[in-house]
């Protein structure tokens, strides 16, 4: 197949999916090799490039249509109510921690902050900007939320690893952190190794005792 | 061309620039904030760490050397100016206040001569707490220059990711066979439990008969009961023909005569009696 055959065919594809395309994915249902289809999708990346309409972002390994982020306005004003609003600064805060901390709950996040974040979060949910990934195993089992591939397109980040500074920051938060507990965070509480019954039985003998006296 | 672009950009750029949420907010709280006594903050106002790092940048200091105690007092000063603050804010506030307070008052103590432990004391670990929150908040406003939100993307087709089934080998004789086998097997399964049963359709209702039978009485003046059953009559006609009589009876349209016990029912016509059509029988319909 020739790379303008499977770059015709990927084109078709990505139009249809409406979603990002793993184009590995592409490469084992196809039969062709990824080399080829990362030549097919070069050659698509310079046919539709920055004066194009149309342009195509990649992330995680997925491609998609989108457009171009010149023509936003013009959009906007045909198909109105599509135009997001940026982050605020506060929901920008919250998601830089959750980006670079995940997993991670909420109480970690306020821990933070030093301020409530739960507007924020909603916030965020809701722009499916992150998701609920999973429970932070200590006492009352709370989410832990990660960002989600929304995420990724709307900062146009190809992985986690392409967030600014990741390594540097990471390094200086783990030197920071040292010594501070975050799981101190959670009520962590020690359940009496001691049967139950006996100290119960503890406790009414020393009453016992009192009330002799 | 070219200048088009530029204008473009500029269009953008300022509606970006105006659409911010930050001048948003506060052209909000400047137009209608002496208007109206709610002020809405849009959840972007200083937390008590912002407040902290804006104390320690006024004394133009680094953080490693700055005494928490001292900027304690300026921060207390500053939650006891928050007035229109919400209680859940308002306890963030309290609870750096706390901490502080806590460190502050230890180091007024005079310290316990004690041996050089590993343990970080307390100053120490607040100060970390606070780079931490500064690298966040500068790395978030780092992340901020990247956002794009002008980009619009498709939805998927709908049938994008539905199940395809694909029959393979089929042939109509097939499908006829398979169909055969289970309407055999359906038919072993299954005895039929109901039995087919007739349901005759009524002749007549009760309102049509009440018109014949009054018909009758017009012209032969009275009737006998075994009179109306000659011929097939379904159990509905007998019931529907024997409800007519009675509403006939009940319309004084007629009366009946009966001998004997179990003899002839005989049915005359009564003066004075007329037949109300609508209402009365509209039930039997």
């Amino acid at each position: 197949m020739t790379t303008q055959k499977l770059a015709s065919i990927i084109e078709g594809i990505m139009f249809v999916a409406g979603v990002g395309v793993s184009t590995a994915d592409v490469a084992v249902k196809l039969e062709v090799t990824e080399k080829e289809i990362d030549d097919a999708v070069e050659y698509l990346g310079n046919k539709y490039n920055e004066e194009s309409g149309l342009q195509i972002i990649k992330y995680k390994g997925k491609i998609q249509f989108c457009t171009n982020p010149e023509n936003a306005d013009p959009i906007a004003t045909v198909l109105n109510p599509i135009k997001e609003r940026a982050l605020t600064r506060t929901a920008l805060e919250t998601i830089a921690i959750i980006a670079y901390k995940q997993p991670i709950t909420r109480l970690e996040i306020e821990n933070i902050r030093g301020v409530s974040s739960d507007y924020a979060i909603q916030l965020l949910l809701s722009h499916n900007l992150i998701e609920v990934v999973g429970r932070k195993d200590v006492v009352g089992k709370p989410l832990l939320f990660g960002t989600t591939d929304e995420f990724l397109k709307r900062f146009e980040l190809t992985s986690l690893d392409d967030l600014p500074k990741y390594e540097e920051l990471m390094e200086q938060i783990t030197v920071l952190s040292q010594g501070i507990d975050t799981d101190a965070l959670y009520n962590e509480f020690d359940v009496p190794e001691n049967n139950i019954e006996e100290e119960i039985d503890k406790v009414e003998d020393f009453e016992e005792d009192t009330v002799n006296e | 061309m070219e200048g088009e672009k530029n204008e473009l950009d500029n269009a953008i750029k300022d509606f970006n620039e105006e659409t911010s949420l930050d001048n948003f907010a506060m052209a909000n709280e400047e137009e209608f904030g002496e208007v109206c006594d709610m002020v809405f903050h849009f959840q972007d106002q200083d937390g008590p760490l912002d407040v902290l790092w804006k104390l320690v940048k006024s004394t133009k200091l680094d953080i490693k050397d700055i005494k928490l105690a001292d900027i304690t007092e300026q921060y207390l000063d500053y939650v006891r100016a928050l007035n229109d603050i919400d209680m859940e804010s308002m306890s963030w506030f309290i609870r750096e206040a706390a901490t502080l307070l806590e460190i502050k008052s230890k180091s007024l103590l005079p310290k316990e001569e004690v041996e050089e432990t590993d343990e970080l004391d307390e100053e120490e670990l607040y100060k970390r707490r606070m780079e931490i929150y500064r690298i966040f908040k500068e790395t978030s406003v780092e992340l901020g220059t990247l956002e794009n939100v002008d980009r619009f993307y498709k939805e998927p087709e709908k049938s994008a990711s539905d199940y395809r089934i694909v029959l393979k080998n089929m042939t109509m004789q097939g499908l006829v066979e398979a169909f055969s086998k289970l309407l055999v097997r359906i038919d072993e399964r299954e005895r039929p439990i109901i039995m087919e049963r007739k349901i005759t359709k009524d002749r007549f209702t009760v309102k049509e008969r009440i018109a014949t039978l009054e018909n009758w009485l017009e012209t032969k003046n009275h009737f006998k009961f075994n009179e109306m059953f000659v011929g097939e009559f379904t159990r509905g006609e007998i019931i529907n023909t024997f409800l007519a009589v009675l509403e006939l009876l009940k319309m004084q349209v007629a009366t009946i005569i009966q001998n004997d016990v179990f003899g002839d029912i005989d049915i005359q016509k009564r003066e004075g009696g007329k037949v109300n059509d609508d209402a009365e029988i509209g039930e039997y319909n």
